[in-house]
């Protein structure tokens, strides 16, 4: 422990909260296209046998590959076809299409939870299908749904730290760059380790407070 | 059965046939629903009775797998509308064919959106004229006074017998001309059971009441006429109106 050095940290941390920082925005937008894409796809499968089917592949196919290898087709081999994606934008669509088919799971079952009275009652209300699901189902579904999505932030911001291998000076990438500059591995990459750690673990205590906030809820409806 | 002739059809069934998959629920049957008058449907769980009452507001039409074969027909504002058109717009019909279920299901909302929500959705924007209508539909199903001053809590907080009475009111704000009502009381204890019956007889001169029940006693202090579903045929069992 003598070897610490304390210092390396106070002379690097600007670099990694400013690295954290970009993780975070990184990992923000590329939620917002995971929500639409997931709550799309989940809201389709859970509506109609057709685009349980239609979308089934997509949904097997980005839960049952590495997402490195999804973020390596879309930088480096969707050129070979003449698609040219910056490396952020592959960074949005790659965190935002894999989450997605996770995400379209959450609000499939979420909306399979919702008790099928409330469905009948907005029909025989008048309500038109769509009427449906934004006044009735959605906003019921949305509880139940919650802390599974706030749990899927966590675990997208984790997997941010693979777009460092796009060049995307994220956290984990400033690490490394830090890493090459001090040579201090076991400082640098456990001060990563901990801003990681403080970000996801924070993710986590909101999620079980909500999970609370809304179990009662829940509760509530049965 | 004289009684019967000068009474005004509301609904009318002839060979209707009701198919969901392969599972024939109801079997060429006939009848008319009369106005103005609570026609009860008995008989055993299983034998079709909510399906009928799902053919009378057209809400079989969200069933992708049900077939309808044969002639169905309800009389809305003096004009006859088919039943059994599965492309028809609903969303007008059942604006005005009612419909409360076995298990009472408030919307997640307040006491005071469950009821007014349907007027929104059918383009009353006057917010004088919905908490009115609010206020009065609240009134006939004998809930005002108990909810006056939590208009804005959780409907779901409700007892089981208020939110039952809630889902009337709901209906009810519509001005709908027909209220089918699927075991309206099988949920809730005697005295919240009694309230609802109590609404049903005032309800009659407004409106048309087609309900099922499993409670012959019910059926007997209630019914105008009644008639006995059993393996997906419908027969007569009085043979007059007698109310």
């Amino acid at each position: 422990m003598d070897d610490f050095r304390f210092d390396i940290l106070l002379l690097t941390h600007r670099d990694l909260l400013a690295g954290a920082w970009i993780s975070v925005k990184i990992t923000s937008l590329s939620f917002v296209v995971a929500l639409i894409v997931g709550g799309v796809v989940g809201t389709a499968r859970s509506r109609s046998p057709f685009w349980r089917k239609a979308l089934g592949p997509y949904v097997e196919f980005m839960r049952g590959t590495p997402l490195l290898i999804q973020l390596f087709f879309l930088y480096y081999g969707l050129p070979t076809v003449g698609i040219n994606l910056d490396s952020l934008t592959a960074a949005y669509l790659g965190l935002g299409l894999n989450s997605g088919a996770y995400i379209s799971e959450i609000f499939r079952g979420a909306l399979s939870g919702v008790a099928k009275g409330q469905e009948e009652a907005a029909f025989s209300l008048g309500l038109t299908e769509i009427q449906t699901l934004i006044h009735v189902l959605l906003p019921q579904a949305l509880r139940t749904a919650m802390p599974p999505l706030v749990n899927g932030f966590s675990a997208m911001l984790k997997d941010s730290s693979l777009i460092s291998v796009l060049a995307i000076t994220e956290l984990t990438r400033i690490g490394q760059l830090v890493y090459t500059r001090t040579f201090r591995a076991f400082e640098i990459y456990l001060a990563v380790a901990i801003i990681y750690f403080v970000l996801t673990y924070s993710f986590t205590l909101l999620s079980r407070r909500l999970e609370y906030r809304f179990g009662t809820s829940a509760r509530l409806a049965l | 059965m004289t009684t019967a002739m000068t009474e005004t059809t509301k609904i009318r069934l002839a060979d209707f046939s009701f198919r969901y998959g392969k599972n024939e629920v109801l079997r060429q049957i006939s009848g008319q629903f009369f106005e103005n008058r609570l026609t009860a449907i008995v008989g055993p769980s299983g034998s079709g009775k909510s399906t009928l009452l799902s053919v009378c507001n057209r809400l079989w039409t969200e069933l992708p797998e049900a077939k309808v074969a044969g002639k169905a027909e309800i009389q809305l504002g003096g004009e006859w509308r088919d039943l059994c058109d599965r492309r028809a717009p609903s969303q007008q019909l059942r604006r005005k064919v009612g419909m409360v279920f076995q298990t009472p299901n408030p919307l997640p909302m307040s006491i005071f959106r469950n009821v007014a929500f349907p007027l929104k959705l059918a383009g009353i924007r006057d917010r004088e004229e919905i908490a009115q209508r609010v206020e009065d539909s609240l009134h006939r199903t004998l809930l005002w006074d108990e909810v006056k001053k939590r208009l804005d809590s959780d409907a779901r907080l409700l007892s089981g017998g208020q939110q039952q009475r809630l889902c009337i009111a709901r209906s009810l704000v519509l001005e709908p001309e027909v209220l089918l009502l699927d075991e309206p009381t099988s949920a809730l204890d005697r005295t919240a059971a009694a309230g609802i019956e109590e609404l049903l007889i005032g309800l009659k001169k407004d409106c048309t009441l087609v309900m099922v029940s499993h409670y012959l006693e019910q059926v007997e202090r209630l019914a105008d006429g009644v008639f006995e579903m059993s393996g997906g045929i419908l027969r007569r069992l009085d043979s007059t109106y007698s109310r």
